[in-house]
């Protein structure tokens, strides 16, 4: 019976001439005499990664826990937050204000059923994508300002000011589990003619 | 006291490793190859009596400040470590610079170095530790201006060809370089793409390298070397990240005018397309070495893609850009690059920079621009 991860293999070697010289080694049955016991079918479970574990070794450690915790309101929920004072919209939520500077005076926006604007975009093929390029770009979502991919759209469809709403959607699988993030979407019906000759992106030229 | 810098602080040695795959180079090979031409440069031979502090610049050293230490075996003063993003080599310039215009020391060593071909990667790596900011690769961050700016403007990627092009020839004349091939806008336009609208050769590529000057006070400047170079003003100002800065508007790059506006202060410069001899600046991307010239003030808003076109900032042009070749022609070892400038310019203006030195140079500008970026380090150096 063969278990995960489980194979044997026999190697047979002649003692030749050559080998003379290594009179006085330990040899296997040196190696075996020394050898340590397991202490557990733990712990052999574990030197074999078949345990499970907090850390995989695989796919790196991916989003901390903590981190995703602390970022729900942004991450999850997709909340803006504007300043009381001088009414400038902050995406993620900051302590100080970019503008007027004051300290934690803000108050949450919902952004995820907002329509919003590109305000710049870019065609990435060096980030890993199954379907390269991943299209990215800054968009204007009631004042507050998010860098985030687009999904559902063609390269040519792209110009600046195209009008977007935001979609909730897996954006890797980094930790070896599934994690989630917004990504913009266009709102209007893809137009055939839409991109000027100045922005035509794509490929090459 | 924005004139608290200039000329107090000259520069009398400089040393650059040959930039590239150095598949065989340790860290330590690169920083003993860069420090030991800087001592030499300088006519030192008594380094552990001259040096009294040494100023480190990296952004993924794998030992620290023992890095440079244990390399140059310069224990029992000061070694500090800077980082500042891309700008990282000139911050650690301009700690160096400051430690000698306060008074605190008489000579010090700057050494800007990176290894990034120890990292097992062949470009930048990228890392998934967060659900925002994706994709998190320095060439969508930095073409995040192209869209609107193109549109505005009416610049192309052709424009942005020319620059490579340009970068292209003046590295086969450097001899540190590690691209030495002249390539036409063709090859360029028809490169794979790596992030629209940036083809392979409108990116810098990843290098190993290292870069040293010494640094002392302007009065004892001559008993080392007849041609000392005096440092006019050395600046870093960041900005807020453009990817989510409320009045960012995707046509210039914050962090280059402001610190530009602090170095022409310190350096007493009022019209800096007059002014200015020759620059090196952080052609990273095509685009961010475009939107340096219009940030830095040395054409109108706009008008960058008339100027390339005309060759302004060839090497014959009115105002020779990168005349080593710059990021593109060097790679992009990022503790070093900004030292690497200092080494250029140094050598431009003794009149040392062989088949590509640019006549009568007296004033030079070196300028790096990191993150997303969101910091600037502009270095000044001009003739005593």
């Amino acid at each position: 019976m063969r278990g995960p991860r489980q194979r044997a293999e026999a190697l047979l070697f002649t003692l030749t001439g050559a080998a003379r010289g290594a009179r006085g080694r330990r040899g296997v049955a040196g190696h075996l005499a020394q050898r340590r016991p397991l202490p557990s079918y733990q712990s052999y479970l574990a030197s074999r990664q078949l345990s499970p574990s907090d850390h995989d070794p695989r796919g790196g450690g991916g989003v901390p826990a903590t981190v995703a915790y602390r970022e729900r309101d942004a991450e999850l929920s997709l909340h803006g937050f504007r300043c009381t004072g001088c009414g400038t919209m902050h995406f993620p939520r900051q302590r100080v204000c970019y503008r007027c500077h004051a300290r934690d005076r803000f108050e949450a926006v919902r952004l995820s059923d907002r329509a919003g604007r590109v305000l710049s975009y870019t065609f990435d093929w060096f980030f890993p994508n199954p379907e390269p390029p991943t299209i990215a770009g800054v968009v204007e979502v009631e004042g507050a300002r998010l860098y985030v991919q687009m999904c559902d759209a063609r390269p040519e469809q792209l110009r600046c000011d195209l009008p977007i709403e935001m979609v909730f959607r897996r954006i890797h699988e980094a930790g070896g589990r599934p994690n989630y993030f917004w990504k913009s979407t266009p709102i209007a019906a893809p137009a055939s003619d839409a991109a000027s000759p100045a922005t035509a992106p794509g490929g090459g030229r | 006291m924005k004139d608290a810098i200039r000329d107090k602080v000259a520069v009398v040695g400089v040393g650059c490793s040959a930039f590239g795959e150095r598949w065989d180079a340790s860290p330590e090979d690169l920083i003993v190859e860069a420090a030991y031409e800087a001592y030499a440069d300088a006519g030192i031979d008594d380094q552990q009596r001259v040096l009294e502090a040494v100023f480190c610049g990296a952004v993924y050293p794998s030992r620290g400040t023992a890095e440079v230490a244990e390399s140059l075996k310069l224990f029992g003063r000061p070694v500090s470590l800077v980082q500042n993003y891309c700008a990282t080599g000139t911050d650690a310039f301009r700690y160096g610079v400051l430690s000698i215009a306060a008074g605190l020391y008489d000579t010090v060593l700057v050494v800007g170095f990176d290894k990034p071909k120890d990292r097992g990667v062949s470009g930048p790596s990228v890392n998934l530790t967060g659900v925002r900011g994706l994709p998190a690769t320095p060439a969508a961050w930095f073409s995040l201006c192209a869209a609107r700016y193109f549109e505005t403007y009416g610049a192309s990627r052709e424009d942005l060809a020319r620059i490579a092009v340009k970068n292209h020839h003046n590295g086969t004349l450097a001899p540190k370089s590690m691209l030495k091939r002249e390539i036409t806008v063709e090859d360029a336009l028809g490169a794979r793409m790596i992030a629209w609208p940036f083809g392979l050769y409108d990116c810098a590529a990843q290098s190993d390298g290292a870069a040293a000057a010494i640094l002392t006070r302007r009065e004892g400047a001559r008993s080392f070397r007849p041609d000392p170079v005096l440092v006019k003003a050395v600046s870093i100002a960041l900005a807020p990240n453009p990817q989510g800065d409320p009045d960012f508007d995707f046509l210039s790059w914050k962090p280059t005018v402001y610190a530009a506006r602090d170095a022409y202060a310190q350096a007493g410069i009022t019209d800096p397309r007059s002014q200015i001899h020759l620059a090196q600046l952080h052609d990273c991307f095509t685009l961010t070495e475009m939107l340096s010239y219009e940030d830095l003030g040395f054409c109108d808003r706009g008008t960058a893609k008339e100027h390339v076109a005309a060759g302004t900032f060839a090497l014959e042009g009115a105002l020779p850009v990168n005349t080593d070749g710059g990021l593109k022609t060097f790679g992009h070892p990022t503790g070093a690059t900004g030292v690497r400038m200092i080494y250029e310019n140094t050598l431009q203006l003794q009149g040392r920079a062989g088949p590509r030195q640019v006549p009568n140079a007296g004033l030079a500008l070196s300028h790096n621009l990191g993150g997303a970026p969101q910091t600037c380090g502009i270095a000044i150096l001009g003739r005593e």
